[in-house]
């Protein structure tokens, strides 16, 4: 029983921030190029084998399993990687799982852009980053599929509140494309864990952004940081965010080893690592003050972000809605 | 990362399981009075004859020297055998016991330690002051040293179960005018020393588990000191890692029980609405869930701290996390509870039964063991590492 990562996954985590830090700033220079820097990114992690890090090496993939994804994830989470980076890894699962074996190494190598669907309401669909993708995954509760853009014959763009992605809606897929399906709840999960995955990075890493300014912010004569209306929000961000980890890397390690509580375990993660995400967003732009409140600073792009991952997942009320659902898991 | 248990563990575990379940003591545990004390002083032989007494404690001071993740076991299976706490013992074996094995002298040693493990020697913690509680180093009650012995007086408050208790690690300034953390020691009380007063304090729910202790110029022998004199800062300190730990796993599973218990109980009484169950109330419902996603999590973290600690050796300041999140969940559940039951909120339960009295007791969450102010400074000046005020 180890909920830290071993001596190898340190190896892993390492090689992956050396990368991360310099291919995804979290700084100016990421938004003012952001279609450049994020393409150039997605191409790199075909490269270093992102995409296929869960399947198995015959299948062009690195046969590492849920906890490596979900380790990776929440690194990638810290730099508010592109959703594309998430969408390749669900796509290159289900093109395996359902056998599409052609299909899974385009997206491994990188050639084909992979977007995020979503339903939506009165029967529609939203699209995330589709623009300049050939595929999408569609994640649904009952099912994830894998569709080709063209199988929507009328998006809309919509203006996004995350500026990192772009966002269409449409209406159902047309019905003669059919769309590859592969059998729902465990991949479900497994989508549901890697966001959670991100989401955990993102509410640490909107921690350290807010504990740094805390330290080196002066008022008063002090670093505002000294202050307790200060330091227990952010005390109190460690304990989200903590719990947010580790339930997730706990559901992470019950999908790999197929355990009966996995579904139990992820759902719980859903709603711990989903609020973490939105209530350190939250928090941090407080800690900043006004500054908090402007586009110059970058703790904006977090509370967005948390707001799309936690809504990719159906957000988090349906989320509590599947675990009090759930039998207990004593 | 792995949620594997070696096949040694798993044997360790089916050990423990049917040790406890052929020992735990029958009936319902006396929750005040002599009654108490003598069925944890009773449990705690038990233990000891059956070679479970000390079970962190090294080996070499006839403790079970058990590794992390064994204790893991023991406390997991105790909190399913629904083995009683560790009431009366809790000083002893998991404070005072480990200061003197890593601060005493052999003699000490030979004195308390064994007679600790039998459940011979019931401890209490002299720390606190009403001038000193989360700013402990304000302490003032005074030691001076007097040939042979160290001549105590004044006041310590908040201690636990003095009224049953034989010895007190007691911290005193024995250095007149000393500041702060400097000039203290920590000194082996005998409870039964002429000159102390014990005044039992009753709480909110309604049970004397504290009390204020007196000292009129009580004379403790001054080989009773451990660790030297004005040391007593950093043996008082010493011993902050061993607390808890894999201890944690038994509060988070009964915080988790009872979680599932309240879900049952919205399945039997009424929603607000008056019309259907508790349980299909949405507000209610939600609640619920947050409540069994953050036990959950709790069980994720406190694993996270044994992983941690079996690679460091310490908890660390994390375990300042689990604590205050503890509190939290705890708290949160009762008072959930106090709005679920309805008129029954108004109906004083018996101790340790239903949820009235409990949720009375849930107050004390955010304050033994250092407030949750104290926690998040913790978590924000050791974990996070912000400055601090001066």
């Amino acid at each position: 029983m180890d909920l830290l990562p071993s001596a190898d996954q340190e190896a892993l985590l390492a090689g992956a921030r050396e990368f991360l830090v310099t291919a995804l700033p979290v700084d100016a220079s990421r938004w003012r190029d952001r279609d450049a820097v994020e393409a150039r990114a997605l191409k790199e992690f075909a490269s270093l084998g992102w995409y296929g890090v869960g399947l198995p090496e015959p299948a062009g993939g690195l046969g590492l399993g849920a906890a490596e994804e979900a380790l990776l994830l929440a690194e990638a989470g810290k730099y508010l990687a592109p959703i594309g980076l998430l969408a390749g890894m669900l796509a290159a699962r289900v093109a395996w799982s359902t056998g599409l074996q052609d299909v899974a190494s385009t997206i491994l190598t990188g050639e084909c852009r992979v977007g995020l669907v979503i339903p939506a309401q009165s029967g529609n669909v939203q699209l995330i980053d589709a623009t300049a993708s050939e595929q999408v995954v569609v994640l649904d509760s009952s099912t994830l599929c894998l569709a080709s853009c063209s199988a929507f014959h009328d998006r809309e763009p919509q203006p996004s509140l995350d500026q990192g992605v772009t966002l269409e809606r449409a209406s159902q897929i047309i019905p003669q494309v059919r769309p590859c399906e592969s059998s729902g709840a465990t991949l479900y999960l497994h989508a549901v864990v890697l966001v959670c995955a991100l989401m955990v990075g993102l509410s640490e890493a909107v921690m350290e952004v807010a504990v740094a300014h805390a330290k080196q912010r002066q008022q008063f004569g002090q670093s505002i940081g000294v202050f307790q209306a200060v330091k227990h929000p952010l005390a109190d961000m460690a304990v989200r965010a903590e719990a947010a980890r580790f339930q997730t890397m706990m559901a992470a390690l019950s999908i790999a080893d197929a355990r009966p509580d996995a579904s139990f375990q992820t759902h719980a993660a859903a709603v711990i690592a989903g609020r973490a995400a939105t209530a350190n967003a939250h928090a941090a732009v407080q800690i900043f003050g006004a500054m908090g409140y402007t586009q110059e600073c970058v703790v904006h792009h977090f509370v967005k972000r948390a707001v799309l991952l936690n809504r990719i997942i159906d957000g988090r009320l349906k989320q509590i809605d599947f675990l009090i659902a759930e039998k207990p898991s004593l | 990362m792995n949620l594997l248990f070696t096949e040694e563990e798993r044997d360790f575990r089916a050990e423990v399981r049917d040790w406890l379940e052929s020992h735990r003591p029958p009936g319902i545990r006396p929750l005040d009075g002599r009654g108490m004390a003598d069925y944890d002083i009773a449990w705690q032989r038990t233990q000891f004859e059956g070679g479970w007494a000390g079970i962190a404690w090294p080996v070499e001071y006839g403790g079970r020297g058990l590794t992390t993740v064994q204790q893991l076991i023991w406390h997991e299976e105790y909190a399913k055998a629904h083995a009683p706490e560790i009431g009366v013992c809790f000083v002893g074996l998991n404070h005072g016991g480990p200061t003197l094995i890593m601060n005493a002298t052999d003699e000490q040693k030979r004195k308390h330690l064994p007679a600790i493990l039998r459940g011979d020697q019931v401890w209490c913690q002299g720390f606190s002051e009403p001038g000193a509680g989360s700013d402990l180093a304000s302490l003032r009650t005074q030691g001076r040293v007097e040939g042979d012995n160290i001549i105590v007086n004044g006041q310590k408050i908040w201690t636990s179960w003095a009224q049953w208790a034989d010895y007190q690690e007691l911290l005193v300034r024995t250095e007149p005018g000393s500041q702060r953390h400097a000039g203290l020691s920590w000194l082996v009380c005998d409870m039964k020393s002429p000159g102390i007063t014990v005044r039992p304090i009753t709480t909110m729910a309604g049970v004397a588990e504290f009390c204020e202790v007196f000292y009129d110029d009580v004379a403790i022998p001054l080989s009773n000191v451990v660790g030297g004199v004005g040391n007593g800062w950093r043996v008082a300190m010493s011993t902050l890692s061993f607390e808890r730990g894999p201890g944690f796993m038994a509060e988070q599973m009964e915080a988790a029980r009872l979680v599932e218990e309240l879900i049952e109980t919205a399945h039997t009484v009424r929603a607000p609405d008056g019309k259907r169950p508790a349980i299909q109330d949405d507000g209610i419902a939600r609640t619920l869930g947050e409540l069994r996603a953050e036990v959950t999590a709790l069980r994720s973290m406190a694993l996270a701290g044994i992983s941690r600690a079996d690679r460091t050796g310490t908890p660390g300041a994390e375990a300042s996390i689990l604590r205050l999140f503890l509190g939290e969940v705890v708290q949160k559940l009762y008072r959930a509870a106090m709005e679920i039951i309805g008129d029954e909120s108004l109906v004083l339960s018996g101790w340790g039964q239903g949820w009235t009295r409990p949720y009375l007791h849930s107050f004390a969450y955010s304050m033994g063991g250092g407030t949750s102010e104290i926690q998040r400074n913790i978590i924000a000046e050791r974990v996070l590492g912000l400055p601090r005020a001066r």
